[in-house]
């Protein structure tokens, strides 16, 4: 993460005025994220070829001038996911009622209906959305843990692939200390150290989404992983 | 994050941690496909594209290994990433591979792109798919035998993959491919699912499972997957956990009943074809299937295949398979066993003629004849006795039929005259299909009571129906003309309506008022009525602090028969409530009470309505808001709360929309609804939305009062004013007019030139309204329409009739201020100070009267005052006093430096320019309308230019005072004034729309 870069709302500010490095990060954040709610809302539809271009289009429907992010408020208390959610579905709504458009004007007379005629379920989607996110939060809280691990020696390294091993492969300390001929005691000490680092990671990736207070961050940590 | 942090910062952990952990580090191959390990794509060369869906995309290739042709099927690139669509697509694969079957098409290998995506190869299939060859048939009776021979394969592939528990789930002709070599195969495996162990279909073979998706993507609860018209009923409601072999053997039956009728089971367009498989809609297909030419064993398997229980289908495909073989082989045998017996019978008689002898020939003759005669006696008592038990059958199905549609036709509400004539036209022509039998069989004619029975019911209540319908139409318009007509006016069409129903509230007792509605079909709709006869008789909501006393006794009267009419106790609290002192504080009470969560809706909908009569609409709106989540399955619930919204002050145009194209979703074939939407989009400024939508209730109800005013409301905004003009004329006399409908025709008329009608009209309507705004709103009109003396004397006449309420002050005023007399203007503005625009008119009226200063000096010297707001005031005095060439040139004068420009526009000056110059130009001045009518386009060119610069709600009010403007909307109509730079900028105005996310 950026650390001249404070908040999430700055970055796609910048995004929108036109910085390419913004752009870039904002698209490598948060496609895999859009295009796997739309794949899922258009699954089975002939609507699943448009992802690419909806996605394009959620994208220029948050950089445009007077665009989406017009609309909301920087701040603490709104949830830049909620503002995401809201551009992509209604970005997803206009290309369903696009088509829909298409299809009554081309008629073509078949009577076999088109299964993109039934509606979307907003609810599911939102959960599966919802779910989503919280995964990419909690990778990138990973990753970021894993970067400060990199600067900060082999030790933090080391705890940081104790907790891979941990929750990655399932193994117990004991076999991992085994495993690396380590005294188990030592390892549990090194293992309640690498969740906080990994709290520490998160709580910083939080507070990119939400400025504010650390209570904050916290509240939004505990939603997060609820949404899981 | 430091080395030298030593302990945990603190104790805060959230619930779930772990959990997070886990998904934090989750091994992110797991999601994506694995790396290609090896180079299998290069085992092929890549040809030509055969076809492409929403998933892969198929194209031609050359084995370069084996030497030979096959299909390539790959993942669309866009899908690579997304993990439950890989699943599926090497599902497809691995089903496909795993079953090997003549009749399934083989997959010969799998594996990954370069760039990771993966693809299958498969057998080549050179033909057409069964589904064209069946459109290629010239009726259902063409080749018959071919195509169940065809079926009969499909149905034994299908059987082999039911075998190895693999359903197929997407059984359609388009997903059988006929080969040139009269090669059978089913193809398109992908939305294939296995059964997991322990489900039915016993003697399943050890196949390896696939694993299902742990995010459910693959075969989700609730997901719809298929094809509808050959979908069962399970599987188009999405119980995916119901769905077993005998949703295949459901559309392997929509499959024969396609051969055999021509159609699969559900046809139509792809809603109503959803729609009947969602509600399992099987009556259409059953009697296509009745009266196909097919077979009757046929006819039955299919319809036992299409069985809407699936307890009541053949348990599998191979039940299916084993049937229509078991035909075909009967069929051969009969074949062959006409010709065996054509054949003996010829040998017979050869065997005759050699014997030729005499004394034997009439004996022979007399056996043979007795013989022939005998076995044709039998096997034509046979034939009869067959005959007539099948046609008994036959009467009793359609008897059994009509029946139902009768009981349900009886059932439908009164509401709905196009789905009760519908309903009793199919009843009519059903019972005239049952007779057809019996007319075929005279013998049958001890069923004939039967029928005459049922024709009598039939008679009657279609007649009580109807005779329903046109009540409650009736009943139902009246609360509506309360707005309109005095109150005696709407109790005498209550009263007249009630008389031709057999209620006559004057002369019958309670107790025979009472048993005359308790006991018939319309009882509710009766209760609902009388309820409003009633409060329109004593005037209930005259008195909302309670009913006079002497009102108070017939009221009570009204309510205790109603008490017995609908005695829900809900109901009766309500209307209680309404005699109550403190009626409408009562009603409040029972709407914030603690027990409206436990409220039916139709309770909700009574207590709102009645809210909204006692003027607490905004508390009917509070009311269904609140209630929304419960109802909002309800498209009354919806259409209300939009119908509502749009009554407020402000009206909730926006909202209102929201929950019209909630009803209009629920119920595309309500045209209300559309009306309702299309009024919000048009008050939005979505013209072309509004229009799309009322064109939309046309097509509905071509003849309905409402969807013929919403489109000529829009065509009006669109500027095709003659087409609105027509729809305008063909609503008048239907109705009486609301008034903002009397005065939106007379604004038509008046811009069509038409001024006498449109004074006419506006005079005529004055008298009729009870509420004092319209009354404001058509005086202005007729100010607007001139001359002044004449508005001014109606304005007098007018305010003094009402007493001279502040709101008709205004109008009066303006029209002493279009004939210059200010000073009694000013007087007239002051004497009604609590009204906003007076204040905003009388400060104009001060002002001008300060700028008749400059108009001395402009008019000795040609000098202007050197303040644009001052410019500004002299030129509308100028045009108040009809020196359109004098105020033009102040115009002129404001605007012709850029700065000078910008600051009018500001201000607002530029439009006001503009109409000075159209007016000029429409006075008739020929010379005037070349020099000044460019000039007025420009100036509003230069406001339009600018719309993007003003926040969405000015540059909404710039459009909306456009388009509304009559003086602007002549230079749409064409005439005198027409213009192509016009239209271009109408073009443009037109297309504004105000942006919402502002």
């Amino acid at each position: 993460m950026d650390p001249s870069r404070s908040t999430c709302w700055t970055m796609i500010r910048s995004a929108s005025d036109g910085a390419a490095a913004d752009r870039d990060e904002f698209a490598r954040r948060y496609a895999p994220l859009i295009r796997a709610y739309l794949a899922n809302r258009w699954k089975n539809s002939s609507l699943s070829a448009e992802v690419e271009d909806a996605l394009q289009e959620v994208f220029v429907e948050c950089f445009r001038n007077q665009g989406a992010l017009e609309g909301v408020a920087p701040s603490a208390s709104h949830s830049f996911r909620s503002y995401l959610y809201g551009v992509v579905r209604n970005v997803a709504r206009r290309a369903e009622q696009r088509a829909a458009k298409q299809r009554e004007r081309t008629g073509s007379g078949s009577t076999t209906p088109h299964l993109d005629a039934l509606p979307a379920d907003e609810e599911t989607l939102s959960r599966e959305f919802d779910r989503n996110w919280a995964q990419s939060v909690l990778r990138e809280a990973s990753e970021l843990m894993r970067r400060h691990a990199e600067q900060n020696g082999t030790e933090t390294s080391r705890r940081w692939d104790l907790l891979r091993l941990r929750f990655q492969n399932g193994m117990p300390i004991r076999e991992i200390a085994k495993q690396w001929e380590e005294d188990p005691a030592k390892l549990h000490h090194d293992y309640a150290r690498a969740r906080q680092e990994f709290k520490d990671a998160l709580l910083e990736v939080l507070a990119f989404y939400h400025p504010g207070a650390p209570a904050a961050a916290k509240r939004e940590a505990e939603e997060l992983i609820s949404l899981l | 994050m430091t080395e030298d942090r030593n302990l945990p910062q603190d104790d805060w952990e959230p619930t779930g941690f772990d959990d997070a952990l886990r998904a934090a580090f989750a091994d992110p191959r797991a999601a994506t496909p694995p790396d290609p390990s090896r180079n299998e794509r290069d085992r092929y060369q890549i040809g030509e594209e055969l076809g492409r869906g929403g998933v892969g995309v198929v194209r031609q290739g050359e084995d370069l290994t084996l030497e030979r042709t096959v299909a390539v099927k790959t993942l669309h690139r866009l899908h690579a990433r997304n993990p439950a669509m890989v699943q599926r697509f090497l599902r497809e694969a691995r089903i496909g591979g795993r079953l090997q079957h003549p009749g399934i098409v083989p997959i010969y290998d799998m594996g990954f792109e370069d760039g990771g995506e993966p693809f299958f190869t498969m057998r080549l299939l050179e033909g057409q798919s069964l589904a064209e060859h069946l459109k290629g048939r010239r009726d259902p009776e063409h080749d018959l035998s071919r195509f169940l021979k065809i079926f009969e394969q499909v149905c034994q592939a299908i059987a082999y993959a039911h075998s190895r528990q693999v359903l197929h789930r997407d059984l359609k002709p388009e997903n059988v491919m006929l080969g040139q070599f009269g090669e059978v195969q089913v193809v398109d495996w992908g939305f294939a699912k296995i059964l997991t162990e322990g489900s039915e279909a016993p003697g399943a073979e050890g196949l390896p499972e696939v694993p299902e998706d742990a995010s459910g993507a693959v075969s989700q609860p609730g997901s719809v997957m298929g094809t509808p018209a050959y979908m069962s009923p399970e599987q188009a409601q999405g119980k995916l956990d119901e769905v077993d072999l005998r949703a295949d053997v459901f559309a392997l039956g929509s499959m024969l009943c396609e051969i055999l009728t021509g159609s699969p089971v559900y046809r139509g367009d792809s809603r109503s074809t959803l729609i009947a498989a969602t509600n399992a809609r099987l009556e259409d297909a059953w009697e296509r299937l009745e009266h196909c030419a097919a077979d009757a064993a046929l006819v039955s398997l299919a319809q036992r295949c299409l069985a809407k229980d699936p307890e009541e289908r053949p348990a599998d495909a191979s039940r299916v398979a084993a049937e229509v073989e078991q035909y075909l082989t009967s069929m051969a045998e009969r074949t062959h066993q006409a010709e065996l017996s054509a054949a003996e019978a010829r040998g017979k008689a050869s065997e005759e003629v050699r014997r030729r002898r005499v004394t034997f020939w009439l004996a022979a003759c007399i056996v043979l004849i007795t013989a022939v005669a005998g076995t044709w006696w039998m096997r034509n008592q046979r034939q009869r006795d067959e005959r007539l038990a099948d046609a008994r059958t036959r009467f009793e199905l359609r008897y059994q039929l009509t029946t139902e549609r009768l009981s349900a036709a009886e059932e439908l509400p009164p509401n709905n005259r196009e789905a009760l004539e519908l309903s009793w036209n199919e009843v009519e022509s059903r019972l005239e299909h049952t007779a057809e039998v019996l007319t075929a069989h005279p013998e049958l004619d001890t069923l004939e009571s039967r029928l005459a029975e049922l024709r009598t019911r039939m008679t009657n209540a279609k007649s009580e129906s109807l005779e329903g319908n046109r009540l409650y139409t009736q009943l139902e318009e009246l609360p509506a003309l309360w707005v309109i007509l005095p109150m005696e006016e709407v109790a005498e069409k209550f009263r007249e309506t009630f008389l031709s129903a057999g209620l006559d509230f004057d002369t019958m007792s309670e107790q025979a008022l009472i048993e005359r509605m308790v006991n018939s079909r319309l009882r509710m709709v009766f209760a609902d009525a009388m309820f409003a006869y009633a409060r329109t008789e004593v005037e209930t909501m005259r008195h909302p602090n309670g009913l006079p006393e002497e009102e108070r006794t017939r009221y009570q009267k009204w309510l205790r028969i109603l008490a017995s009419v609908d005695p829900d106790p809900v109901r009766v609290r309500i209307r209680a409530a309404t005699m109550k002192n403190g009626s409408r504080q009562a009603l409040l009470e029972i709407a914030q009470g603690p027990g409206i969560d436990e409220f039916e809706f139709r309770n909700i909908l009574y207590l709102g309505f009645i809210l909204a009569d006692f003027g607490e609409l905004e508390e009917s709106v509070h009311l269904f808001r609140s209630q929304y989540h419960r109802f909002s399955d309800q498209v009354e619930c919806s259409f209300q709360l939009g119908e509502w919204l749009t009554r407020t002050s402000p009206p909730q145009w926006e909202e209102a929309a929201r929950y019209y194209t909630a009803a209009v979703s629920a119920n595309p074939q309500d045209p209300a609804g559309w009306c309702g939407l299309s009024r919000c989009l048009r008050e939005s400024g979505e013209w072309l939305g509004a229009m799309n939508a009322a064109t939309k209730a046309r097509e509905l109800a071509p003849e309905l009062w409402k969807s013929r005013l919403e489109n000529a409301r829009c065509l009006d905004r669109l500027g095709d004013l003659a087409d609105a003009e027509k729809l305008y004329q063909s609503l008048e006399g239907d109705t009486p007019f609301p008034w903002e409908v009397t005065a939106e025709w007379a604004d038509l008329q008046g811009r069509l030139g038409d001024v006498v009608s449109a004074k006419e009209g506006l005079k005529e309507a004055l008298p009729r309204f009870r509420d004092v705004t319209p009354v404001a709103r058509i005086l202005e009109e007729l100010r607007q329409y001139g001359p002044p003396e004449e508005a001014e004397a109606i304005c007098e006449r007018v305010a003094t009739q009402w007493k001279q309420p502040a709101e008709l002050r205004i109008p009066w005023a303006r029209t002493l201020l279009d004939q210059g007399r200010y000073e009694e203007a000013l007087r007239m503005f002051r004497r009604a100070p609590d009204h906003p625009p007076s204040v905003e008119w009388a400060l104009h009226c001060r002002n001008l009267l300060l700028a008749e200063s400059h108009l001395t000096k402009f008019r000795e010297s040609g000098e202007l005052p050197t303040r644009l707001e001052e410019q500004t005031l002299l030129a509308q005095l100028l045009e108040y006093e009809n020196d359109w060439q004098s105020a033009l040139q102040v115009w002129d004068r404001c605007t012709r430096s850029p700065m000078a420009l910008r600051a009018a526009r500001r201000e607002g000056a530029l439009l006001d320019a503009a109409r000075t110059a159209l007016r000029f130009a429409q006075a008739g001045d020929r010379s005037a309308a070349e020099k000044w009518l460019p000039r007025a386009r420009q100036w509003v060119q230069w406001e339009v230019d600018h719309l993007a610069e003003l926040n969405t709600l000015q540059a909404s009010a710039l459009v909306r005072g456009l388009l509304r403007d009559p003086t602007f909307r002549a230079t749409r109509s064409g005439g005198l004034l027409a213009n192509g730079e016009w239209e271009d900028l109408w073009e443009r105005v037109l297309k504004f729309t105000p942006s919402r996310e502002n």
